[in-house]
Order: structure tokens, then sequence, then C-alpha cells
């Protein structure tokens, strides 16, 4: 009998095959442009109406957030309550978010119900009414929330952060304050809504198994409303004013330390943000990271350690974050500096970089798995027309990264010295 | 209809196996009968620093991560009031890699020092992240011990302090590992693009070797019953009242279970419902308000807990959660409003078996259950209740002898 040689591991086998079910793109009759992602065997769908609305555009700040929040609160034909019976009956989900550049209004239904949901969601697109006392209860409840949220140490620092690396003019940078909560109008946020929510802003993309007929009945539903494809275009110019102080917020009941560090970087139309995100998962992106090893696994200091490289359309950062015991927070900025430090000076060793190969393609893989996941990976690529290679593209860079590209990458864009450092917390 | 098949190892080891070749990876979870209610009062916190411990190196492999990450695999675990749960979801072409380290650790760990020390103080920061340096981060401890006075739900997961978690020594972790990690209190399920011929094989190969050990009873104190409301009011630096009940209810392996599942829905599931509408929005009581089942294996807690708005008293808050309750008993719930709940629960089910890792729970936690099939007849226990059920079960559970009210104040 063979004994089992339980000290080896099983052979590797590479991952080969990642394919994608590229979207089908068509248009509505009237032109609005639709994305079409047929996978999966599951009677559901997924179907976002994005809007090129967001913080960016914004007037005031919460404008775009209430606006988004108050999409689903009334109609001329249905009131608020009405909406959310009809779409709880069919065990529907209406989710609208606001983002930076842009909002989106998406429908889960099953494939059973979408003649009895989709009319209701088309309704509270371009019909709806912002009731004044639905209004004030939900900037109320949103203000009570950022009155919870403020005792957080973590989101105190995001906020920080935000604000010290654009600067306290700039859509992202602006904190928000109490004031703002009692400085907003109903029909500025309604005006907000009939500026930005229109036909000629949206763009949509379904995501299930039964996508072509999907489309039929929106089109049937939209695809006479007026659109002349002109896109208005109040895309005003900011400038990044990125403060070049250390900014420390005390709280001297702290037991632990919010941490924030980074700086601008590049955004995912250039052509370093793969390298540089392959860079970022050594140094932070995954859970044997440099950070995640050294302040979590071998000193205890926290509970979590992380970095991302985030990408907003002409923007790009770098982010480090965690929380950390106060009584350790000193020496763990210094590991994290020590650990940003040596991929500038020394390149990484060759198995560690195939290690994070593998784990890339790995979550290439997983990111792929499935209609509602393909359109959380496709959506960004594809509103931002960065190109249907991208996802090739992608994965050529990972596989042909070297150490030497890593090093290069880390030396221009992770410079110690150029970072902004937050912490909120006990001294 | 989910398929599936079951097989049992001579050492007692569970095996379920669910093929579904839509996908190009594989789930596998191990699912451990044991959780913080086995531990002992002076101890707790243990099953989840346990779990920690798990991924610090078994007998014949240092790293546990390092070769999953290697081969484009994903993990992590979790740790409840009755189970700890481990997971790992992999490309199909090295599930063996899963299996060489699920059974490597189940097996035997490699105990070391620095690991015990290192996952301590990792701990010990989730604790202070989660519960101590977070606004109402201490509700459970506070809640859990007015419910239960003998069980040991009375405390939470995490544990009821910093102190046992920071004494543990490593003759506790050898004997914790002992007692609870044995193959026949494993249920480990694979699910995804792998038949059961593979997985036969997979686990005659790393798995059957591995010990029987020695089983337990498990033998836990009954709650007595509860027969008079309970209060507490406490002060915290939070900038928001918060108001927080806990009814007694049954056990998750009653049928009963899921007729307070869906009072829950129609009390606090999405925006048509009872205390959205009334209490949130036309009566503006509350900012938020939530009610939820603890879906613990032993009786347990049907909670409702809330964020008084600013003008509102703690005495007229508790006061309109009573009324809403009070109607569920009172009043038949209309056919339009029962029929919305329940679609619902079928929505959520047909969206949440997208997944094959979901699917690989479900599967370990019904056969924990003692009931596999309710991966497919659990649609049953729902559409099968009455609105009469819904006002049984409320006038049962909905009474002031049967409740604890825990009263969260901001310091002035």
């Amino acid at each position: 009998m063979q004994i089992l040689d339980r000290k080896t591991a099983p052979s590797v086998q590479e991952i080969n095959s990642l394919a994608i079910t590229l979207p089908q793109k068509t248009t509505l009759s009237n032109g609005i442009p639709v994305y079409a992602i047929e996978a999966g065997s599951q009677e559901v769908i997924e179907i976002s109406f994005y809007f090129t609305a967001g913080n960016w555009y914004q007037l005031k700040k919460l404008q775009s957030k209430m606006a988004c929040e108050m999409i689903a609160e009334g109609t001329a034909k249905l009131t608020a309550h009405q909406i959310a019976e009809k779409i709880d009956f069919y065990g529907a989900f209406l989710q609208c978010e606001n983002g930076y550049n842009r909002t989106s209004v998406t429908l889960f239904t099953l494939n059973k119900y979408l003649d009895n949901t989709l009319p209701i969601v088309v309704d509270v697109l371009f019909n709806a009414t912002f009731p004044q006392q639905e209004f004030d209860v939900k900037l109320k409840n949103s203000h009570q929330s950022f009155k919870i949220n403020s005792v957080k140490n973590d989101f105190l620092a995001r906020m920080h952060f935000n604000e010290a690396l654009f600067g306290k003019e700039h859509p992202f940078g602006k904190r928000l304050e109490e004031s703002d909560y009692t400085n907003l109008s109903c029909k500025e946020t309604f005006n907000y809504y009939k500026n930005k929510y229109t036909v000629e802003n949206c763009t949509i993309i379904l995501a299930g198994n039964n996508t072509t007929v999907a489309i039929e009945k929106i089109n049937k539903l939209i695809g006479k409303r007026f659109f002349d494809g002109s896109k208005v275009n109040t895309r005003s110019r900011f400038t990044i004013k990125s403060t070049s102080e250390n900014c420390f917020v005390e709280r001297p009941d702290a037991i632990q330390n919010a941490i924030r560090i980074g700086k601008i970087t590049v955004d995912n139309s250039h052509k370093d943000y793969f390298g540089l995100q392959i860079l970022n998962t050594v140094l932070g992106g995954y859970f044997g990271s440099r950070l995640m090893t050294n302040i979590r696994e071998d000193k205890g200091y926290t509970y979590g350690i992380g970095s991302s490289i985030v990408t907003l359309k002409g923007i790009g950062y770098f982010v480090l974050s965690t929380e950390v015991g106060s009584d350790v927070s000193s020496l763990a900025l210094n590991e994290i500096y020590k650990e940003i430090e040596r991929l500038t000076e020394e390149e990484i060793a060759e198995d560690e970089l195939k290690l994070v190969q593998n784990y890339l393609l790995g979550q290439e893989l997983r990111s792929v798995d499935g209609p509602f996941a393909l359109s959380d990976k496709l959506s960004g690529v594809l509103l931002n027309n960065l190109g249907e290679d991208y996802f090739d593209r992608k994965v050529e860079t990972i596989k042909n990264c070297t150490t030497a590209n890593l090093k290069e990458l880390a030396h221009q864009y992770l410079q110690a010295e150029s970072m902004l450092e937050i912490v909120v917390g006990k001294k | 209809m989910i398929t599936y098949h079951k097989f049992e190892l001579e050492n007692g080891l569970k095996v379920i196996v669910h093929t579904d070749k839509s996908t190009p990876l594989v789930a596998m979870n191990t699912l451990y009968d044991v959780g913080a209610r086995d531990e002992n009062e002076a101890q707790t916190g243990f099953a989840h620093l346990f779990e920690h411990l798990m991924f610090g190196g078994s007998i014949n492999i240092e790293n546990y991560d390092k070769p999953l990450q290697k081969v484009g695999g994903t993990n992590n675990a979790f740790t409840s009031n009755d189970i700890t749960n481990y997971y790992l979801v992999v490309p199909k072409e090295n599930i063996e890699t899963g299996f060489w380290l699920e059974s490597d650790r189940m097996l035997s760990l490699a105990f070391s020092e620095k690991s015990l020390e290192v996952q301590r103080n990792v701990v010990i920061e989730e604790f202070k992240q989660n519960y101590l340096n977070q606004p109402y981060g201490d509700v459970y401890m506070l809640l859990r011990p007015m419910v239960y006075k003998k069980h040991p739900y009375k405390w939470a997961t995490i544990g009821k302090a910093i102190a046992p978690i920071e004494n543990a020594t490593m003759p506790d972790v050898r004997a914790f590992f002992k007692t609870h990690y044995l193959p026949s209190n494993a249920i480990l399920c694979l699910s995804g693009n792998i038949e059961l011929d593979e997985v036969k094989s997979l686990c005659e190969k790393w798995y059957a070797s591995i010990p029987v050990g020695e089983k337990t009873i498990r033998d836990l104190p009954i709650e007595p019953k509860q027969t008079e409301k309970r209060e507490l009011s406490v002060e915290r630096d939070v900038p928001v009242n918060a108001i927080y009940f806990a009814f007694n209810m049954c056990s998750g392996k009653s049928d009963d279970y899921y007729v307070y599942d869906l009072i829950s829905d129609i009390l606090s599931t999405g925006k048509s419902s009872r205390f959205y509408r009334k209490l949130i929005i036309e009566q503006a009581i509350f900012s938020d308000l939530d009610a939820y089942v603890s879906g613990s294996l032993d009786p347990g807690m049907f909670i409702i807990s809330g964020k008084l708005n600013e003008n509102i008293s703690m005495e007229i808050a508790e006061t309109k959660v009573m009324e809403e309750l009070q109607f569920l008993k009172n009043e038949l719930i209309d056919n339009q409003e029962l029929q919305k709940v329940k679609n619902k629960v079928e929505s959520i089910r047909v969206f949440s078996e997208m997944s094959i890792l979901n699917k690989a729970m479900n599967l370990c936690s019904f056969e924990l259950l003692e009931d596999i099939d309710l991966i497919n007849t659990l649609p049953e226990k729902y559409t099968q209740i009455t609105a009469e059920k819904i006002q049984e079960i409320a006038a049962n559970c909905f009474r002031e002898e049967n409740v604890s009210v825990l009263k969260y104040y901001k310091k002035k």
C-alpha cells in the first residue's frame, strides 16, 4: 500500500481558460445604448440603468445622494408605499446607488415577474415627483446615520483622507458637515434629478439568461422616448490640491487608531495601471500580502490591513488603511513604511511573484462566475469605453509581469515621502 | 431542484457532493459541530480564537494560505454560537490542494507558540474593532445575559471579555482540538464542477486515515422559562438613543422557526414592511428599525433593534413597537401581505442558488439539522404557513413576560 505523503503539495495546475462572455451591444429604437450579458442558468435578471450623475456633478453636497434616494419615493401614478408594495410583492429588489461619477438604478427580479416589475422601474426613473414629506424623512434619517458614523474612527479617517488628498474644494474632497443636512431643499434635489436622469445620460446593462426578451420589453417602454443623442456636457474641471501635511485627529478615548496613507497615482486608462494593481496586491491586496503578513500575522497589531488602487474616471489613487491598537500605533506606522520602502528597494522573490500571479488569475476566474459577477466586473469598463480587450490585456500583464517591472513601478509610484498620512485616535 | 449525494466514511466524516458544471470552480465547505455554546464560562471566546489558530499551520503543512493562493484559491471562516465553518473556493483543476490542506488540519494542527501569541493579539484587536471601539458595539454583550441565565448562549461568540483570550494557553488549545475537531464532528461539502467519483476517491486518499477520536456528548443546561419582563438601561458615548427587544423563540430545528422568520419579514423586510412604513416613515419614531431571528440550534431570540429619532422618548418608542406587535396578535394578516413575504423568501432562495458556496454552506447546515432534504423542501416550510399560524405564534411570543428590553441611552 502506498504511504500517503502529506508533506508534499499536490501538483499545481495552471489556470488557462478565462473565458469572458463578452456583452452584446445594441441600442433601443431611439438610440439608448444597451449591453447584454447573457449567462447563468437561474431564471433571474439584473437590469441596471446608469446615469452620468454622481457627486462630481452636484452643485451642493448631498444633492446627488439624496436625488438617488428619492427616485423611488413616488411618481405621478404611484406613492412610495405603492411602489415598495409592488416591488416587494414580486420578490424583486430595486437598488438606487449613488457614486462618484455615476448613479445606477438596478432591478433584480425573477424572469417570471419581469412584466410586473419593469414598468414600475421605468415609471420611477422618468416620472419621480420627490414628495416633500418623504424628502424630509429621508434627509433626517440620513443625518442620523451621519451622526452615528461620525463617531467611528475609520469613517473619520476616510473623510479626512479624501479632503487631504483632493482638497477642500474638489467634489471628492469636500467633507460632509452637520450644516449640509439643513442646507438642501427638496426642490434643488428634484432639479438635479430632472437635469441628470435623462435618456441622453442613460446607458443600460443587463445580466441574466433571458436578456433578449428583456431588451424587447424595455424597448416597448422607453424606446420611443425622445432622445437626440446630445449629452449635456456639464463636466466641469476641478484641480486636485493635495495637502502636504500629515493629519492627526485626536480622539482621547480611542482604543484603536484608524490609519489612512496614500497618494494620487494613475487611473485605469494608463499603461501602468495593471502593473500597479499587481504591485498593490503584493503590498496589501490579499491575505498573504506584505502588510498582512507583517502587521497582522507577525506582530498582531491589527485585525485587518490592506491597500487598493482606486480608479475614478481620469483620477486614480493609492490608499492603505487599517485600525490598529492605539498603544502600538507608532510601531505599526513604522512597519507600514518599512514594507512600502522594501518594495521600492528590493525586487520581490520569484516564488512570491508566482504566487501572486496565480492568486490573481484565480480571482479573475471567480470574478466571471455568473451573470451578476460579470456585470459588476464589466460595468466600469463598458461605461468608460475602456475597450473589449481590457481584461485580455489585464490577464496578459498578470502572466508576463516580472519582478523588475514591479520594483520600477514601486520606485516610481510608491515613494513614502510622497504619501499623505491620516491618523484618527489616541496620541 | 438541487441534486446531491451523501456518504459517510468509517471514521464518521459525512460528505456531501453537489455537481454544478456551469462554473469552472469548486467550493469546499467544512462545518465543525462546535461553537461558542460549547465553551465553559471561564474560557469564553475560545471557539473563535481556535478558528484563527486553524490557519496557523497544521502538522505537515507550515502555512495554510500560501499553497491555496498559489493555486488560485480563496478561503475564509466564521464562528457562531453553534458552529465553526471553514470554506475555500478553487479552480476545479486544483481541488486536490483543498483536500490536502483541509484534511491535514483536521488531522492535527502544528500548535506553535508563535501562532497562539499572534492570534491572541489579532483576536483582541478584532474584539476592539468590532465591539469596543464601535458605537453600540457592546449591545449583544448586554442583551444576551438578559435573555439567557443558564444556557451558554448567554455569552457572545467573541467572548465575554478580553482577559480569557489573553490567558489562553497551549494545553487549553490542544484539549479543545482533541475534543471537537474530529471527523465525526464534521460535515464536508463539495459543490461545483466536480463529480461524486472524484470526491469519493479524494476522500479515501486524504481523509480515510484520520483517526476516529472520541466524540463527546453535548450536555448543555436548559434555559428555564422566562416568567417576567426583564429590563436594563445603560448610558454610552453614542450620538443617538437606541432600544433593543429580545423575545424568546423556538430552536432552528422546529417548523415554527419559519413562522418566526416570516414574521420578521412582515415587520421589517423591504420598504413596504410594517416597521418601515409606519414607524420610520409615517410616524417618524425611528430612523432605523429592524426585526430578525437569531437562527440558533437551541431556543433562540427574536430581536427588534431600533435607533430613535431625536425628539422621541424611550417610553414612546417602546410603546409603539409593542403596539405593532399587538396588531399581529389581534388581526389576521391578509392574503396579499402573506403572499408578498412568501414571494420574497422564494426569490431570495433562487438568487442564493446562483452561488456554489451558498449551496455548500446550506447543505452542511441542513445536514447538521438532520434534514438535508431541506435544500429542496425549504420553500414548502414557508408556503404552508397560514395567517392563523402567524397569529398563534405572535400571540405566544410577543408577551411582556417573554421579553428583555435594553434601553441604550446616549450620555448627556
